[in-house]
């Protein structure tokens, strides 16, 4: 696998970007699309998300100040693209940002890609319950395994507050798929 | 009382077989997992992962080669001056929220804050900020705050829009004209 700074390096240089780019995409596709399936849950709308958030790196390449790592900065640019479209859906349906995401959950029953049995529902519908923040913070530790070091340059929140949003989110969802 | 006794004895004492216990209910007590499921069960479709790339280069290409002249960028004056104004509004907004920010914006930097696309601004907002969310600006913000703070270059309606349309979890706040 090459390096964050030389791929970096190639993607600015113009004779290098494209096959850097593929390398990129190839590197990335796979951790980028859980996310923000986990986020926009389904799947083509993933897959609208997902090129708009490659060409938006692609175009945006000779800003990335190399501050940050660069998976950090291309994950800034999935979370902001997957919830730029939940607003925009949200408001092309006329629902608010709850009400849109208990519409995707209940989708999920119809959905040719979803295969869990009720269990796994009723976990999406628990993470459907969550306050954005915590839901982004709670898919991230919990199915993608984001370390809180990593998940604070990317959501530039605290490590403190991320463990705190994490257990408030734990709690919530076992309340809720235990009923206690 | 003699504070420096050897052997303090403050009275407290713990249940039988306590500590026997203590650390598998501390293990319990820890672990998230015991309730919820690992899996989540997505799919995508077949070969979905494998046609990705060239899909997604083959956009990337298309929109990188489209000549100026067939993605022809109208701009409608008031529109342009909204959406500076609300960018503004926005910037000006973080800027209080996030002392940090302002504390790396300079007088010395003015020249260049100025010369600056509203593009590139709202680039930067979008993705070296993460999303402001209502909590966080409630946290920065009382009304008093607000009200200090002068919007009257900018057109309200507008910016109510510019607002309900950016925001997250905006129907905690209600913004009326």
């Amino acid at each position: 696998m090459v390096s964050d700074e030389i791929l970096v390096r190639r993607l600015k240089a113009p004779a290098t970007r494209e096959q850097a780019f593929r390398e990129l995409v190839s590197q990335y596709k796979e951790r980028l699309y859980w996310h923000i399936r986990r986020t926009v849950i389904d799947h083509e709308d993933t897959d609208d998300v997902l090129q708009n958030t490659f060409i938006k790196i692609y175009r945006n390449i000779d800003k990335f100040k190399e501050e940050s790592s660069l998976f950090s900065w291309m994950y800034r640019i999935a979370i902001n693209e997957s919830i730029t479209f939940l607003n925009a859906k949200a408001k092309r349906k006329g629902l608010d940002n709850g009400e849109l995401q208990e519409s995707l959950v209940a989708n999920l029953h119809a959905d040719t890609y979803f295969s869990g049995d009720d269990v796994q529902l009723k976990l999406q519908q628990a993470i459907a319950t969550l306050p954005e923040k915590q839901k982004l913070v709670f898919n991230m530790k919990y199915f993608e395994g984001i370390t809180y070091e990593e998940m604070s340059g990317i959501l530039d929140t605290s490590v403190g507050a991320l463990k705190a949003s994490y257990h408030h989110a734990v709690k919530k969802i076992e309340h809720f798929l235990t009923g206690d | 009382m003699n504070l420096n006794k050897k052997d303090n004895k403050d009275g407290f004492r713990i249940p039988e077989g306590y500590f026997d216990t203590l650390e598998k209910r501390i293990l319990q007590s820890v672990s998230v997992h015991r309730n919820i499921p690992e899996e989540e069960s997505f799919e995508v479709p077949y070969d979905y992962m494998e046609k990705l790339e060239e899909r997604i280069l083959k956009a990337v290409k298309v929109q990188d080669e489209k000549p100026s002249t067939t993605r022809p960028r109208v701009f409608r004056l008031k529109s342009v001056l909204y959406s500076v104004s609300a960018t503004a509004a926005a910037l000006l907004i973080l800027l209080y929220a996030f002392p940090g920010i302002r504390s790396s914006v300079s007088p010395d930097n003015d020249y260049a804050m100025a010369n600056l696309k509203p593009e590139d601004v709202e680039f930067y907002i979008d993705n070296h900020i993460f999303p402001v969310y209502t909590e966080d600006i409630t946290a920065v913000f009382d009304s008093s705050d607000l009200n200090s703070v002068s919007f009257s270059s900018i057109d309200e309606d507008e910016l109510i829009d510019y607002l309900e349309e950016n925001m997250i979890d905006y129907p905690q706040i209600h913004f009326t004209p």
